[in-house]
């Protein structure tokens, strides 16, 4: 296979580790060197040509050609059958809604969040369980980090440099779950949004790190405890709406799904009641950004009007993992600023 | 051991050569779009000052629709039509 990369010749293992990290080429971790057989055997996992361009990775416009995509796979350690989530991960990232300009270089502390859907997440072992957002998986580990080293090689994504996080999250070391299909109740995540059941799917989100919320007991303790935890002014959502994302764990949708509640009326009850009074907002809204996202019908000179913390309940996305207890967890958005869910099916050759 | 360097390759772009002496040239600015009023002052403050101290003819200010997105190529495209020079700016 021919490369277009520039070869560095090394003497050994560590040789190369150290030379990834005097040239600025990781994320401050050791990586797995990108020798040309392990870029090679990447490549031939997926269908695609190793100069094929999937776009170009903002802000430093680094061409994201399929083997550079898979030299970045290497470094984290993925195994070539994770390949093509991380090709369609990184072309729902470059869809312009997604905004992966702004998601690179704003303030706020939102990462691309990496959902993995249908029957491709069992197949390869993500964690879909017990500390779904945690460590302790190579295939959600690795196909996060790959994300994180294509952000860092070819968008240029450094703290202070482009990158403005104010504080970031951990989330920017790996940031990838699976939905667990298996345990819920209700159609999967992908499939909602349009992909056909039984195929495989990827989602990006760009979103905080988790927030845990105690919410347990009936529908309506579940429900109250969730309004609470969604409404805070500090949120970018109240401030400037958005989309965010909600994590049920299995327990808690089948509870729902007992009581007869479907996941759209959860997203409509969320919506209807997650709400913060617009004087309010306005009193803590001192960038003025607020009136930017407010959709006409939000009344803008009624202090006690309720502005919602999305435009639309389609905005708030559910998605069910994690450990059976009684914990759920929020993921906010960046607001109406971009970042929003991706969905792209996962292109496979190979059965795995 | 042979490795391969992870970094992506940058289109190159070919700089025009451009007069960039002020005099009797249309400046335009463009305001990033954050959403603070303070924005607006500083670049009304900016056009006066370059209309009264350089020797510029016309000073223009346009506004990104979103601060978080790049100019979209219609506004990119009006701005290069009109103006010799362009300055993209941040008030926050």
């Amino acid at each position: 296979m021919q490369f277009t990369s520039e070869p560095v010749d090394v003497d050994d293992y560590h040789a190369a580790v150290e030379l990834f990290f005097e040239r600025g080429w990781t994320d401050g971790l050791a990586i797995v060197p990108p020798t040309e057989d392990l870029v090679e055997a990447m490549i031939r996992a997926s269908d695609r040509e190793p100069h094929e361009e999937i776009g170009e990775i903002p802000p430093v416009q680094g061409i994201a050609t399929i083997e550079k995509l898979a030299v970045n796979s290497v470094m984290a350690g993925c195994r070539p059958e994770y390949f093509p989530i991380v090709i369609a991960a990184v072309e729902a990232m470059l869809e312009p809604e997604h905004n992966l300009n702004g998601v690179q270089t704003t303030t706020h502390c939102c990462v691309p969040l990496v959902i993995v859907n249908g029957p491709i997440a069992t197949q390869l072992k993500f964690n879909a369980s017990d500390g779904v957002f945690g460590n302790g998986f190579r295939a959600n580990g690795t196909v996060g980090r790959a994300i994180r080293l294509i952000l860092w090689n070819l968008g240029g994504n450094i703290p202070g440099e482009v990158d403005k996080s104010t504080q970031a999250h951990p989330g920017k070391w790996s940031f990838c779950v699976a939905e667990k299909e298996d345990a819920s109740p209700w159609q999967p995540f992908h499939v909602e949004r349009g992909i056909e059941t039984g195929k495989n799917a990827v989602t990006v989100f760009s979103c905080e790190a988790p927030h845990s919320v105690l919410c347990y007991g009936t529908v309506k303790q579940m429900l109250a405890s969730l309004v609470s935890s969604l409404s805070t002014l500090g949120s970018n959502n109240v401030q400037a709406m958005g989309e965010t994302l909600v994590v049920l764990n299995p327990w808690q949708a089948r509870q729902f799904h007992k009581e007869g509640w479907s996941k759209p009326e959860i997203r409509v009850y969320l919506w209807e009641h997650a709400r913060c009074r617009l004087g309010s907002i306005r009193e803590v809204d001192a960038l003025g950004i607020a009136d930017q996202f407010w959709p006409s019908w939000v009344e803008k000179e009624n202090d006690d009007y309720l502005v919602p913390i999305t435009e639309r309940p389609r905005n708030i996305h559910i998605v069910v993992a994690g450990g059976e207890t009684y914990f759920a967890a929020l993921c906010p958005g960046w607001g109406g600023l971009g970042g929003f869910a991706v969905t792209k099916e996962i292109r496979q050759t190979q059965e795995v | 051991m042979r490795i391969l360097s992870p970094v992506g390759e940058r289109r190159q772009f070919v700089e025009k050569q451009i007069d960039r002496g002020a005099q009797g040239s249309v400046i335009g600015l463009v305001n990033n779009g954050f959403g603070n009023e303070i924005a607006n002052v500083f670049f009304k403050r900016l056009q006066e000052l370059l209309l009264a101290k350089s020797q510029v003819s016309q000073v223009s200010i346009w506004r990104k629709p979103m601060f978080t997105r790049p100019s979209p190529e219609h506004l990119i495209d009006e701005v290069a039509s009109v103006s010799q020079q362009a300055v993209v700016g941040l008030c926050a």
